[in-house]
């Protein structure tokens, strides 16, 4: 199989995180091919291979297809852009032959390359992957791995966990690790356990990026994920929304699953959560104008599949117009109970399919509600979208996104630090300097396992708008590099899309609600 | 249940095989075996949910990805200047 995969310099200097070639044995083993950028006059690779200049133009562009249920063809090419074609339209792009008209939208879709459109499509690439120069934006700090509840489906612990917090020490060094990065703003999001059972390190954490940020003209925010129960006192929601901490908490439905979720030993969990919800909002009206802007997590177990209604609902009551509809992650705790609340990829899509057809029914009657996956996915399809981490190629592990964990050590990603092996452990914070720990031979192969086009999904017309997560293929199949079509990952999004591009293509209706949709997230077609 | 299919070796590049066979992994276990002149495929079922052979169907898939190969192949270049164009820190 052909592949191809990119050499590139993370830092807009060029004088850090250059991505060394991987051994050639190692290359020659995954089959890749490294395209060396290196600086010419005008920006073109000066190693003697053809360049911008030589192309002969018009000429077909390598695009990808999947034929519709109604027996179109959807294609797609490597910036996203995409067009539907019939059945006979696409014989004649296939014999190159083709009316002014085909050649007119074949042409504003990038399928067709002329002198009119090169540039604009360059332009296109060089947006999505320009997040391949920024260096890490996000960091996660797992400030804590003690919890107060013992969730049937926690990914972040195991029943082998060792409880203990990130000291004061290790979180200053963490900090100064995180300024490291040549990106101009920074996301520190904090993680546990419960990290409000480590607040004093929260709040120092907090305070002195602040100050670092400020002394080195850099922009950081910061987000908390959080269980939103007795830990989060008034005293620390007080503090997080004086410092404009993003809050995500945990909301799984309605109160008896949400309750049967939290594990045993933890009472009415549902109540607590609905306290500090109401203290939040009071607290955040007393301090701000604005409406609190609050996120929740639904984690879906085999208890949530016929409920998907009574799910939508509670959020709906408590005021939440976003929810995120996820499958399980496979690790830690949920990996180990799988059993009672484990279900197939097939399972899952049915109950999502079902959940956004209610959000979809819910919008036609005026009633504000999305689903994460659903915008997320609108997003990529029409706007280009290449920040979210889990679905772009490569994915965000170490270049976009690093973790740092209680203990010191340095993973590659929020996965990475949950996973039973030290595949993704990258460095230690006390240790090794960032542009060693990104530059180091482990960070590249976890890096290289994520590239999707040395998969078969570089046949997929989806490809432009998926990514595969090195973790969960090293957790399904004990290697980092799986075939993509027997993993769920694949099965999940792949149906997601088709769903989403038909309902879009055929259901005059429906997509005036998803055009909504993308109104309201001021998307811009592509 | 094993299902066994034979073609010859010059008639599909070795790439396209390798393609098509992908889409079986998940519900089969499968084998290629050389003899001289020709590629056996060995396909066997994983369990009883997995859906039977179609040969024919196959043979479709061989096709296609000897297409979806080609195209790759003929495109390389072309995606591969684009690429460094576009990520070139000074253009």
């Amino acid at each position: 199989m052909e592949s191809l995969a990119l050499e590139f310099y993370t830092d807009k200097t060029r004088k850090k995180y250059s991505i060394n070639p991987l051994d050639q044995d190692i290359r020659d083993e995954i089959n890749l091919e490294l395209v060396n950028i290196t600086i010419g006059s005008n920006g073109v690779a000066s190693d003697g291979n053809p360049q911008v200049a030589d192309i002969e133009l018009p000429r077909m562009n390598y695009f990808r297809h999947r034929q519709t249920n109604r027996g179109d063809y959807f294609l797609s090419v490597d910036s996203g852009n995409w067009t539907l074609v019939s059945a006979s339209e696409y014989e004649s792009i296939l014999a190159e032959d083709f009316s002014d008209a085909l050649r007119q939208k074949l042409e504003k879709s990038f399928i067709l390359l002329t002198e009119n459109n090169l540039e604009t499509y360059i332009d296109k690439i060089k947006i999505k992957y320009g997040f391949l120069t920024e260096g890490p934006t996000l960091h996660i700090i797992v400030v804590t791995s003690k919890c107060n509840l013992t969730c049937v489906y926690c990914q972040a612990s195991s029943p082998t966990s060792i409880q203990r917090n990130m000291e004061i020490t290790t979180a200053m060094k963490t900090v100064d690790k995180i300024f490291e990065s040549p990106s101009d703003s920074y996301i520190i999001e904090f993680q546990g356990g419960e990290p409000l059972m480590n607040y004093e390190t929260v709040k120092s954490i907090i305070n002195y990026a602040e100050s670092k940020a400020e002394k080195e003209h850099k922009r950081v925010e910061f987000s908390l994920i959080t269980n939103f129960t007795r830990t989060a006192t008034k005293e620390k929601l007080k503090f997080l929304i004086e410092h404009n901490v993003s809050v995500c908490f945990s909301l799984d439905g309605p109160r008896e699953l949400h309750e049967s979720n939290r594990g045993a030993g933890y009472q009415n969990a549902f109540d607590v959560l609905l306290r500090t919800l109401e203290s939040y909002k009071t607290i955040w009206k007393s301090l701000k104008e604005e409406p609190p802007e609050l996120a929740a997590l639904v984690t879906t177990t085999s208890q949530s599949l016929p409920k998907h209604k009574e799910i939508i609902d509670t959020y709906l009551d408590l005021g939440l117009n976003k929810i995120s509809i996820r499958p399980l992650s496979p690790l830690g705790i949920a990996s180990e109970n799988t059993d009672e609340i484990g279900y197939t990829s097939e399972e899952f899509m049915v109950y999502w399919k079902k959940s956004i057809e209610y959000i979809l029914k819910l919008r036609s009657q005026g009633i504000e509600i999305v689903d994460f996956y659903l915008e997320l996915l609108l997003t990529k399809i029409f706007g280009n979208e290449s920040g979210f981490m889990d679905l772009r190629s490569p994915c965000g592990a170490s270049y976009g996104q690093i973790t740092y964990n209680y203990d010191g050590t340095v993973a590659s990603c929020d996965e990475g630090r949950m996973i039973d092996s030290d595949l993704f452990k990258i460095g230690e914070v006390s240790q090794h300097p960032l542009d060693k720990i990104l530059s180091s031979e482990k960070t590249q192969k976890i890096f290289e396992a994520s590239i999707i086009e040395q998969y078969y999904c570089d046949y997929c017309a989806f490809k432009p708008y998926c990514g595969v997560c090195p973790v969960l293929h090293q957790e399904q199949s004990g290697s980092m590099n799986m075939n993509v079509l027997e993993s769920d990952h694949c099965k999940i999004f792949y149906d997601m899309y088709t769903y989403i591009t038909e309902l879009y293509m055929y259901d005059p209706k429906m997509r005036e609600i998803l055009d909504d949709i993308l109104l309201e997230i001021n998307w811009q077609k592509i | 249940m094993e299902s066994r299919i034979k073609f010859q070796k010059d008639a599909y590049s070795r790439d396209a095989i390798m393609i098509a066979l992908q889409k079986y992994l998940d519900e089969y276990w499968v084998k290629i075996l050389s003899e001289k002149d020709d590629f056996i495929i060995v396909i066997e079922e994983k369990n009883e949910l997995s859906p039977k052979i179609n040969q024919r169907e196959f043979f479709n898939q061989l096709v296609e990805a000897e297409f979806l190969s080609e195209r790759e192949k003929k495109s390389k270049e072309l995606r591969k200047i684009i690429m460094q164009k576009a990520l070139s820190p000074y253009s």
